[in-house]
């Protein structure tokens, strides 16, 4: 496995923990559930420092000038966000 | 934020819609082709396989090669070659000169193309005269280049297709730009899409979120993409008419900065493979393109591009002596000294293409295409949908339709004429293009047969689906390798690409049974414009 390989799976899984759980919190998707679900949106504060420990990864790479992670762990959170989106609501319907 | 007003969001809403219907079956086109384009070098290693499977020049044995095929062709076409490992794999090497094509107004290159083995260099195949000819007799990348070119320039002669997706890749950012500033509000609602709601909100809810998410990526490939066809078909020449007379080789040359007083006495050629070893210790990369000029003349010039390193988005280029094999200089591509111009140049490259780290970089940019193509079809299927009680705007939602499911359908039966065309003893560029055209005619035929769109939709995705999954077992039945042979011989893309190609064509019928259990029938347009912004 390459070192782009390793950086880019290890930063992309930084990343997707914490867009996950902001996915699931999140006050807007919640509210479109109705009450169908039981988990309480997140405050402000909580959803900031979760989307900065998303993009951390991100900042690790280009400080690191791993420039090739960096595009590739961008694209990746990017489409699997998009797909993580597709399958909570999928999972729902 | 940026706030707008409800007039102005009105009219921002008006050019985001109108610039992506009346471009964006065009640029629905050349986003889906750029999509399979990302594995052009696959698509080429799946059609034309050798019995191994490699995409990188020789260490060895380059020298050897250059002399015998150096004296096959004629002296005058060692003006200039090169040597670089193409889609299909092969070492292709080109000796040419720059000449003057009847009734044309720009020198052409004329010469001689081999194909070489990339392991035994032995001479597979080996083409004569104009560019434009002997690109017209390479069969194995016959399949990656209909892809690639219909991309580029949508298979339009020259400069006209190049300005033609110029045009679209500028309608692509203004799309970008105007959907953002219309649907700015709706960055909150990243992760909200709303199932129970009625379908078509649903399908907008899809738009919206696939574009917000796609919006940087969007941006940076219609940027990367309009600058490359302006490059070629506006920038260069209008440059080169302005300052050079017209000269294009003289500007490239200059801007390049590798001119080198000119010597036409004869000389001997130093050993290449001792070159290309020499920059490989200097850089630590290997060589992914060679070119030469004036072989055989005192005043020969080898450029080494050399291939970025691990964790690089940039590569060396490295110059030398031709005659001496002498190091002359390490070089940035534009210029002779390092420059922002360059990095930047530099940059697109990557940008666009994602071929940067291998298989890891192709996937991801794959993604985003695809995410840009869905983007752009169920943006036009929208707009057009919502408005099809209003005159001439049914045809228009047909349009969409036609060209949304009815341009893959045309894309997946071009393989099958790649493989059954050789059998036939047809021309197989020929036979790929017709082949597109028919499918194109079918599909138009059926866009104006079946009246229900959501049939159309059905009947368009389960062609798809047919074609996609008879390309595979084509591809064996007419001499390719079977997947134990491919495993053998490492040929893994073969293996990939028939599971993929199989896999689409499953889903695709799969999608078109759902389509056919629910039908997204437009009766309530209205609640797509009660839903939007405006």
């Amino acid at each position: 496995m390459s070192l782009t390989a390793i950086a880019v799976t290890l930063a992309l899984g930084a990343s997707l923990l914490p867009l996950l759980l902001l996915a699931l919190r999140d006050p807007k998707r919640l509210r479109s559930l109705a009450g169908a679900s039981s988990l309480a949106p997140m405050a402000v504060g909580a959803r900031r420092a979760l989307t900065l420990a998303a993009l951390l990864p991100g900042g690790v790479l280009m400080v690191l000038g791993y420039w090739p992670a960096f595009l590739i762990w961008l694209g990746g959170l990017i489409a699997t966000g998009w797909l993580m989106v597709q399958l909570l609501a999928a999972r729902r319907s | 934020m940026i706030a707008l007003s409800q007039s102005r969001t009105k009219e921002v809403l008006a050019i985001h819609g109108w610039s992506g219907v009346f471009l964006g079956l065009l640029l629905y086109a050349v986003i889906l082709t750029g999509v399979i384009a990302v594995f052009a070098h696959e698509i080429g290693e799946w059609s034309a396989p050798l019995p191994h499977a490699t995409h990188e020049l020789p260490q060895q044995g380059l020298d050897a090669a250059l002399r015998a095929r150096a004296a096959e062709v004629d002296p005058a076409f060692h003006d200039e070659l090169f040597f670089f490992s193409d889609t299909a794999g092969r070492i292709r090497t080109f000796f040419h000169t720059h000449d003057q094509k009847p009734g044309e107004s720009t020198p052409t290159d004329r010469g001689v193309e081999f194909d070489l083995d990339p392991v035994t260099l032995a001479v597979l195949d080996r083409r004569e005269g104009w560019a434009d000819e002997v690109q017209a007799q390479n069969l194995p990348a016959a399949l990656a280049d209909f892809f690639v070119e219909l991309h580029v320039s949508l298979h339009l002669p020259n400069p006209w297709g190049l300005l033609v997706t110029g045009i679209l890749g500028l309608a692509m950012l203004v799309a970008s730009v105007t959907g953002f500033l219309v649907h700015r509000h709706l960055i909150r609602e990243l992760f909200t899409l709303r199932k129970k709601k009625d379908p078509l909100l649903v399908k907008r809810d899809a738009h919206v979120i696939a574009g917000t998410w796609n919006l940087p990526f969007a941006f940076v490939l219609a940027f990367t993409g309009s600058y490359f066809s302006f490059a070629g078909a506006f920038a260069i020449p209008a440059v080169a008419m302005v300052a050079f007379g017209g000269d294009q080789e003289k500007l490239i040359e200059t801007v390049v900065g590798v001119s080198v007083p000119e010597n036409k006495t004869p000389a001997g050629f130093a050993n290449l493979d001792a070159m290309l070893a020499d920059a490989r210790s200097r850089t630590g990369a290997d060589a992914g393109f060679v070119s030469i000029s004036h072989y055989g003349r005192a005043d020969a010039v080898v450029s080494l591009s050399m291939m970025p390193l691990e964790g690089e988005l940039a590569s060396d280029n490295l110059i030398y002596d031709g005659a001496t094999g002498a190091f002359v200089r390490q070089k940035p591509f534009l210029g002779l000294q390092p420059s922002l111009g360059n990095d930047l140049f530099l940059l697109m490259t990557p940008l666009h293409f994602g071929h940067f780290a291998g298989i890891w970089s192709k996937t991801v940019w794959f993604a985003l295409g695809f995410a840009g193509a869905y983007v752009t079809l169920s943006g036009m299927l929208l707009w057009t949908t919502r408005r099809q009680h209003q005159p001439g705007w049914a045809r228009l939602a047909r349009a969409a339709h036609w060209m949304g499911y009815g341009l893959p359908l045309a894309l997946a039966a071009v393989p099958l004429a790649r493989f059954i065309a050789p059998g036939l003893e047809l021309d197989v560029r020929a036979a790929q293009n017709w082949t597109f055209i028919a499918a194109a005619a079918l599909a138009t035929a059926i866009a104006l047969k079946v009246r229900d769109l959501d049939t159309l939709r059905c009947v368009l995705l389960a062609g798809t689906g047919v074609a996609l999954l008879l390309a595979a077992p084509l591809r064996w039945l007419t001499g390719g390798p079977g997947w134990v042979t491919a495993f053998e011989a490492g040929l893994a893309t073969v293996i990939a690409f028939d599971l993929a190609l199989l896999l689409a064509g499953a889903l695709c019928l799969l999608a078109a049974r759902r389509a056919k259990v629910q039908p997204l029938a437009a009766s309530d347009a209205k609640l797509i414009d009660e839903a939007s912004p405006a």
